[in-house]
Parts: C-alpha cells; structure tokens; sequence
C-alpha cells in the first residue's frame, strides 16, 4: 500500500465551487496586472481569485454573491472590477474546471496558511517558512519550509500536497558583513566569507532575502556602495507615494525597524523590476545554497521518510481547522441549497483503509480522513532493470522490493564495475590524463591523492592501465597554455580556482579535449573532510562517494558505458530537456536502448544550449524543435545507424 | 564549440552594413564563413537580445532592408525603426549637446549656459512637432540633426505630456552637468584640446569581428594615465548592469593608448544626482568582458540564421509590460499590443 502527502478535499471527485465572471478594465490591462488584482482582493476583500484562461480581462471569483464593483490603484495604473453578471459552477468536469479549480483551492489553502499566521513566505505563495530555525550552526539558520500545491487526480478530487523542504540563511546580515566599524582584519574576514557565501567571486549575484518587518522578498546583491547610508539617498517613489530619502520610506513604512540615517545601503534587483533598489543592508540577510554548507549543515537538508510525515502531520496539526465555504458538491449546488459539503462515505471514496489518527480532526471537515493511498490499479512499480556488464556478465535485478534488497543491489553494482566488468570502454581511447590546479601546497596534496585514486578507480573499471601528470597554474590562462603543450593526452581534470570565468575559459580555451571539472572548494572541502573529521570513516565515506561519481563522470566524459541497459521502457530512446537555473542554459540528455542488433543500440549523450529568452522559463518552441533534429541527428546517422523507431520526450 | 568554431560563426554574426546572402531555410548547417560580411559587436545589440529577442529581430533583420526580406511587415518595421522613445531620446540629446559644449570649449568658442540649455529643448521640441504629424509622414533624413518621431505618440494618449516631463528631466540633468561640483574636474579635463569626445572604435584587438562602442570622454595626460567618463543620465542607483559595457572601453584604452588597467581610470557621471563614481577596473575583469563577446559570438550565431530567413517565431517576445511600452515596435508584436491601449 502506497501512502501519499496528498489530501483530498470534501466532497471528492464532486467538488464544486460557484465562481463569478468579473471584469478588470483600466487603462494598463495586463495578464501580470490582473494577477495583481487577484492579490489585492484576496488581502483586502478576502475573495479568492484567478484569471481567466480564455477570456482577456476576466476575473474568475470564488463567490455566489453579486459582486459589488471595486476601484483600485495597482502599480499606480486606475483599475475597475465589476461583476459582468454572469455565473458558472466549476467542476472537475469541465475543462476549465479541471485548469482552474485546483488554481482555485490552491489559492484557498494559501490563503489559510497565512490568515494561520504561523509560518512566513518570501517570493512565492507556495513555500512556507517556518518561523523559526530548526538548527543554527557556524553563523548559518537552518529552517523547514513547507511546499504546498493542489492538483485534480481524475476520479478522486483535487488533492492538496505538503511537502517538508530546507532552506538555509545566514544570521549576519549584509550590514554586519560590510560592518567598516570592526577592526579590519576582522573586516577582511566578514567581507571573504560574504564572497564564499554568496559565491560573487565565481561571477554569481548572490540570492539575498530583503525583510523590512512586513514581506520578506528575495533578491540579488548588485553592490554594496561604500560609504552611502540611508540618510543620503535621493528621493524615492514607491508605490506611488514619494519619499525623500531611503531612511524617510523606513520611518514611515516600517517603524519599527528603528533604521537610523547612517545605516549602510546595498543595491539589489528584485525579481520582475528592471532596475536595482536601494535597501538598508540591515533588512539583507545571505540565502546559503546547499553546496556552500558547513560541514555541520551538510546532512540537515536530509529527512528519513517517517520524519518527514511526522512533520507535515504537524503542518496540518498547526494549520488547525480550515474550512473552505465556497466549495460544495455538485449535487448541492444542483438542488440550490447552500448546504456544507457531506463527507462522502468511505466506501464512496478509493481506499477505506485510512490513517486519520495521526492527522488532527479539526482540518478533516474540509478535508477526507488521512492522506491519500491510491488502490492496486493506480500503483505503477517502475522495475529495476537487468544490468549488462563487460564480458558477458549481468545484474539481476533486486529480489525483492524493500531497502535491503535495493542497498545490496547498488553495492553489488559498485563491486561489478571496480572489478573490471566496464561494458565498454573506447579502445583508442588515450590513457593519460592531465591535472591542471591551482597553484597551492593544499590544493597540490589534495589534487595528488584525487588523481592517484582517480587513476587507480579507472584502471580498476576499464582493466587499462592509467597515467597522471600534474600541471601547477597561477592563473586559468596559465593552465590553458600548459594544458595545450600535453602533446600525449586529451582528457584533462581541471581543479577550477575562483577566478569569475573559470568555467568558460576552461570551455574555449581546451576546445578539443575531454574537460572534467572539479571546483576548488570542493576538492578542499571533501579532502579536508577526509584529514580532519572526527570520525575518521565519515572523512573517508565522504572522500570515496566524491571519487566514485568524479570517476564514473570522467568515464563517460571518455565516452566510457559501465553498464547497460536491454531496454528503458517501450521506447527505444529517451529525450530529457531540463533548464538552467539561471534560465539562460537549456540541455538535452539522450538515452538509447534497443535491441543489439540494430545500431547504435545503446548511448548516452548530453548537450547543452545557450537559451536565447531567459526571461522565460519556456524554451522557443521553434529553437527547441529545430536543435531536437539537429541533435538526433548527430547521434543516428542516415546510412550508418538505423533509425528510431519510437522516442519519449521528457520535460 | 571550439574557439575557433566560434570566431568563424561570429564571422556572419552581428548585423553587417548591406550585402548579406539570405538562407533559405530557418536553421540550415550553412557554414559560417561561406557568408562573407562585415562584423561588428555593440552592447546596444547586445542589451537588445537579452531585453527582448522579438526586439532585436525587428531591429537588426525585419527592418534591415538585405535581411528577412520576405517578412510581410517589412515596410512597417523600417517605418518603426525611425522612431525612438522619450527616454532614449533625451538621452540622446543629452550626449549630443555636451559632446558639442566640449567641441567647442577645446576651440576656444564656449557655449553660453542659456543658449545651450535652449539649444537642447529646441531639438526636443523639433521632435515633438514632427511627431504631432504622424508616422506616416515620416522619412530618412539626412540632416544634421533631424527630428526623431517619439514613439509615445504612438502608444499613449497623454503622449505629449508624458514627453514634456521626460524634456523638464533632460533639462535638468544638462544643468546638473553644467552645475554639479562634482563634474568640475571633467568639466575642465572635456575643454582641455586633445580630449577625445564621443570616440568611436569599430575593432579591438584578438577579436575576428568588429567590436563597436563609443567613449563620451577620453583624456590621455602626460603621465600615460589614461581617463574614460561615460555620462548616464539617471542617478547611481538606478543604472543597469554595465560593467560589460564600460569594460570593453576599457580595452580599447588599453589598446589605443598601449596600457595597462591599472593606467586606466573610469568614472560614470551620474547626471540624476551629480555624482562621479569610479568605476573598479581590473585585469580579471577584462578578461571576462573578452570571453563574454566571445560567448556573445555563439550565441548571436546561433540565432543569424533564423534573422536572415525571416523566422520570426524563433525570437520570443519578452512580454514585459514595461519593455513593451516603450518599445518602438510594439504596435507590431503580438504581446507588445497587449501592453498597449488603444
């Protein structure tokens, strides 16, 4: 029995919410405007809202009251919204219902996370902080967030999911890392671990959260100017009204914050505003991303499977009772009545068997009882696959469907391939690779021992021998003219020091060798790990799983396959698109599996595109379409290579 | 994509003066230099793509008369070229009346304070009358200075107000520049003779493509330190990211006056607030702006193709009410219309 994080909303399958068709007129009337206007009658009228999917202009309002009309200033543009009179029942039945409902409840249920008061949300209406730190160490606060969202299961209702997240901050705000009242090395030492940090020295913004004691927002570090303060800032405009200085905004605003003249300013960019804001560099503190953990922090993101139901089971518990009055079932609003939703019975509903003893009474008059558990027919096991080795040899798959099974068949799987049992390995394939580091003693020990093991764990994996040379650099340049003097090799471990484009550099300059990454502070980070913990067998746990992924990326990097698959489903290829983070990269990673006999029958390749909009999360369908073909095209040649026959696409 | 992949894809790149071999198709494999054009970069293209890719399209292939030549909205494109925001026009004004007030200070004629100021909203009011005509009128002049038609009379309809008050902005930045004491050191450096006013430069050294950009002010003195100011018209907080912009002045100081960053000294003098800030430069710095054009050369590349043969679809708007609004073509584009009223 499969035990979701979803709940499903009385009355199941029959939910249906009354909503008003009303209209937004103004003379700015955008679909980002319209969104505004959501908000603004959710916060101020308490009405739940969304626009509508196919008629510009129109509001959906959860309401079967007339709706009187509203005038409202949003982003200084005069906006109307009247009831245009007309009125639907929006049901999983329709196409729009099944769009817009789960938009609806979703708006519902965050609506009722925040009235609950016990949690706080930055950029998004879907992630929930809690208030405060669950672990704090080394200057870092740890907190849970929660992730909510609602969608429509077909045959069951909308299902409304809670899902337990980390997020990490420093204590010291920007105010505190710029502090010039501090002896300076002290200063020398606040302002480097702010570049870490943030990683600013690698090119990066740094993500900061702004909190002026009413929202918390997220945004990116432009500058900290020195010597600016609050006091001295020209006259600003913000939401409509004018002020004379930063610090006169402050005091007007947020009291309470008991900002003074002479506290620092740093400029940031918020998300959807074209230009960067002067804020108090006291509101800033630094968002840490996972990889840039202490050591301490590194292991308080990961939560057991039962601690992490315990702690939605206390969401929902904290939450209380949430009602929702405008939803009702169909028939109720069939008959006319205005009635509260009866709880189907359990039979009526998929699975009886339900854990609602955990889950606090008070929330189950809006929701069933327990967390969904979907039946037999809605459970889809995706079998582990029979691995094929080099000489012939073969994993099974795990004999039974628990953790202990699964744990010997990935140890077994690591113990296969370091014996040598790679499926296959580019007999041309040159044997020497090349180590280009910084020029360090640290780093020159730590990179030593990584490409001795490197070495060995390749030897191990191919059954050839492996060879290392190690080049020092002073600068990426540097390497990139010693790299290119290695007339013997073409696969080069680059340990990237901090310069801003490392990276790239490394991409441009070596444009026909085979380039594996590694970042100093990683190698830093896993080799101190190593030399210093505590515990001695966590140092080298850490130190080997760091090793076994560099190696198995090194090797596919040299167009190595440790293993394969007969076939990945019923297509003989997967397609997987994903985009980068910062919106202006997009890959595609290709999985071929198909019978022997035809060729090429198994590959694994990946390339990545400069995405021309990163204002989208979106890729141009025409740009996507067009490198798809070109891609393919590289890998199944006309003439040489039989074409596919069937090939899934994964976004 | 190797380098030297990337310099030969740059080669077709960047939009050339005129003869261009149009494709046929939207992404054919057409090796690069089988296109033989000229090739310049600017940070202007550059800020066009990333603020709107649909933009840049209409700008550097719909309007171009050699490129996209079977876009069905080519002789609106070219008629939509010609006109210009408020804010880029003033801004426009702005450099040109102080390049002039340095012109002449370096040959001994200063211009009066007054006549200067008016001088400047004398153009602007040009503008203003011409754009009171309609688009319709309007043609490529080749005058000295010939009005521009302000776009807002095409999308607002307090259009003429709104480009007042952009007007009683411009004013007020030429007296914070004729004012400020900050300014008074550049003031002084501007009218000395041998400064350099709005240089040009059309090449930079290692690159295989023009790199095309425009310093407001350059003095070289006798010590070999070498000044650059670029004037911005709103206040230091409000800018944009433009070290890319500044960094590649800086390598053409580098190159013209064969010295190191460390030689180089660039101020931004913030015309909002009469401020002078020194822009940090350093080698490192230099070396990203380098490899960014370089990354720019593929990425531009890769989307010449799809300008030439007119595909349009390739080119996503940015649907961004506040870049729509004053964009000059957004009368044409599908989602610069929805940010528009009518």
């Amino acid at each position: 029995m499969v035990e979701t994080n979803a709940r499903i909303l009385v009355p199941g399958k029959d939910i249906a919410v009354t909503v008003c068709y009303a209209r937004v007129q103004g003379t700015m009337n955008t679909s980002k405007l319209r969104e505004k206007v959501c908000y603004r009658l959710r916060k101020e009228h308490g009405l739940i809202a969304v626009p509508c999917q196919d008629r510009q202009e129109q509001l959906l309002v959860a309401t079967d009251q007339p709706l009187p009309e509203r005038q409202m200033i949003v982003d200084e543009w005069k906006v109307s919204v009247s009831d245009t009179g007309e009125v639907a029942r929006l049901t999983l039945e329709s196409a729009e219902g099944w769009q817009l409902l789960p938009e609806l409840i979703e708006r519902m249920v965050t609506n009722a996370i925040e009235l609950c008061g016990n949690w706080w949300t930055s950029d998004s209406l879907r992630h929930w902080y809690q208030k405060k730190p669950f672990v704090a160490r080394d200057g870092i606060d740890a907190l849970r967030r929660y992730a909510v969202s609602a969608l429509p299961i077909e045959g069951i209702g909308i299902a409304v999911t809670v899902d337990v997240e980390t997020a990490f901050f420093t204590q010291f705000t920007v105010a505190d890392f710029f502090d010039s009242h501090v002896s300076l090395p002290e200063q020398r030492e606040r302002q480097a671990r702010f570049q870490r940090l943030t990683q600013r020295q690698a090119g990066h913004r740094g993500t900061l959260l702004y909190n002026n004691g009413e929202t918390s927002l997220k945004c990116y570090l432009e500058r900290v100017p020195s010597g600016k303060t609050c006091g001295m800032t020209v006259p600003r405009r913000v939401r409509g009204k004018s002020y004379v200085s930063l610090i006169d905004y402050y005091r007007q605003v947020c009291p309470e914050l008991s900002l003074r003249g002479d506290d620092p300013v740093a400029v940031v960019s918020f998300p959807g505003l074209d230009h960067p804001q002067p804020v108090a560099a006291q509101c800033l503190k630094v968002r840490v991303m996972n990889a840039l953990l202490p050591p301490s922090l590194i292991h308080a993101d990961k939560i057991a499977p039962g601690e992490r139901r315990d702690m939605i089971i206390e969401f929902w518990k904290q939450l209380g009772k949430a009602a929702f009055p405008q939803i009702r079932s169909v028939c109720e609003v069939n008959s006319g009545e205005v009635v509260s939703p009866e709880r189907p019975s359990t039979k009526s509903i998929e699975n009886p068997l339900l854990c609602d003893s955990a889950l606090p009474p008070e929330s189950s008059t809006a929701f069933l009882p327990g967390f969904w558990r979907p039946d037999a027919t809605r459970v889809r096991r995706i079998a582990f696959p029979t691995l094929h080795f080099g000489n012939g040899q073969a994993l099974a798959p795990p004999p039974q469907m628990n953790k202990e099974a699964y744990k010997q068949h990935f140890t077994r799987r690591a113990e296969m391939l370091e014996r040598g049992m790679c499926y296959h390995f580019p007999p041309l394939m040159g044997r020497t690779l090349v180590c280009a580091y910084p020029d360090d003693r640290g780093v020159c020990m730590a990179s030593e021992e990584m490409m001795d093991d490197l070495c060995k764990r390749m030897q191990q994996i191919t059954g050839n021998p492996f060879e290392f040379h190690m080049d020092s650099y002073e600068s990426v340049e540097d390497a990139l003219v010693k790299v290119n003097q290695e007339n013997y090799a073409h696969v080069v471990v680059v340990n990237l020091n901090d310069e801003p484009a490392a990276y790239t550099e490394a991409a441009l300059g070596l444009p026909d060798w085979k380039i594996k990454r590694v970042t100093e502070n990683m190698l830093r980070r896993q080799y101190q790990s190593l030399r210093t913990n505590t515990v001695r067998a966590q140092g080298r746990k850490s130190w080997d799983s760091f090793l076994r992924m560099t190696t198995l990326d090194l090797l596919q990097e040299m167009d190595g396959v440790p293993f394969r698959l007969d076939k990945a489903g019923k297509f003989e290829a997967q397609l997987v698109i994903d985009v980068s983070y910062d919106r202006r990269y997009y890959a595609q990673s290709l999985l071929i599996a198909r019978e022997r006999e035809k060729r090429s029958d198994f590959r694994v390749l990946s390339a990545s595109w400069h995405k021309p909009d990163p204002k989208h999360e979106a890729i141009n369908g025409r740009i996507l379409c067009d490198d798809i073909v070109q891609f393919l095209g590289k890998v199944i040649v006309p003439g040489n290579d039989m074409p596919l026959t069937s090939l899934l696409i994964a976004r | 994509m190797s380098r030297r992949e990337a310099s030969a894809l740059a080669l077709e790149l960047f939009d050339t003066e005129e003869t261009v071999t149009e494709t046929t198709k939207a992404a054919p494999a057409v090796p690069a230099l089988q296109i033989a054009v000229k090739l310049k970069w600017s940070y202007s293209k550059r800020s066009v793509l990333e603020q709107c890719p649909r933009k840049f399209y209409y700008q550097y292939y719909g309007a171009n008369r050699n490129k996209a030549k079977n876009d069905p909205e080519k002789q609106r494109l070219r008629q939509l070229k010609l006109t210009v925001n408020r804010y880029t026009r003033t801004g426009e004004i702005l450099h040109l009346v102080i390049a002039d007030y340095f012109r002449k200070a370096q040959r001994g004629t200063p211009w009066e304070r007054q006549s200067l100021l008016n001088w400047g909203q004398k153009i602007f009011e040009r503008d203003l009358a011409r754009s009171g005509e309609g688009l319709d009128v309007i043609v490529r002049s080749y005058q000295q200075y010939p009005p521009q038609f302000l776009v807002e009379f095409l999308q607002e309809a307090d259009a003429r107000q709104l480009c007042r008050e952009a007007a009683t902005d411009m004013l007020t930045s030429l007296e914070t520049f004729l004012d400020a004491p900050a300014f008074a050191t550049i003031r002084e450096l501007g009218a000395q003779e041998g400064t350099l006013v709005e240089k040009h430069f059309h090449r930079l050294m290692g690159f295989p493509f023009g790199v095309e950009g425009q310093v407001d002010l350059v003095h070289c003195s006798q010590n070999g330190s070498v000044t650059l100011v670029d004037w911005k018209s709103g206040d230091d907080f409000g800018d944009g990211d433009d070290s890319l912009q500044l960094a590649v002045y800086a390598l053409w100081a580098a190159e013209e006056f064969s010295c190191e960053a460390e030689a180089i000294t660039l101020y931004k003098a913030f015309m909002g607030n009469g401020s002078l800030v020194e822009f940090p430069l350093s080698a490192s710095l230099l070396k990203v702006a380098r490899l960014k054009i370089f990354q720019d050369a593929e990425f531009f590349a890769r989307m010449h193709e799809y300008g030439c043969a007119g595909t349009v679809e390739a080119f996503t708007p940015c649907a961004q009410e506040a870049v729509c609004r004053g964009c000059a073509f957004a009368t044409v584009c599908p989602k610069g219309k929805e940010s528009l009223t009518w």
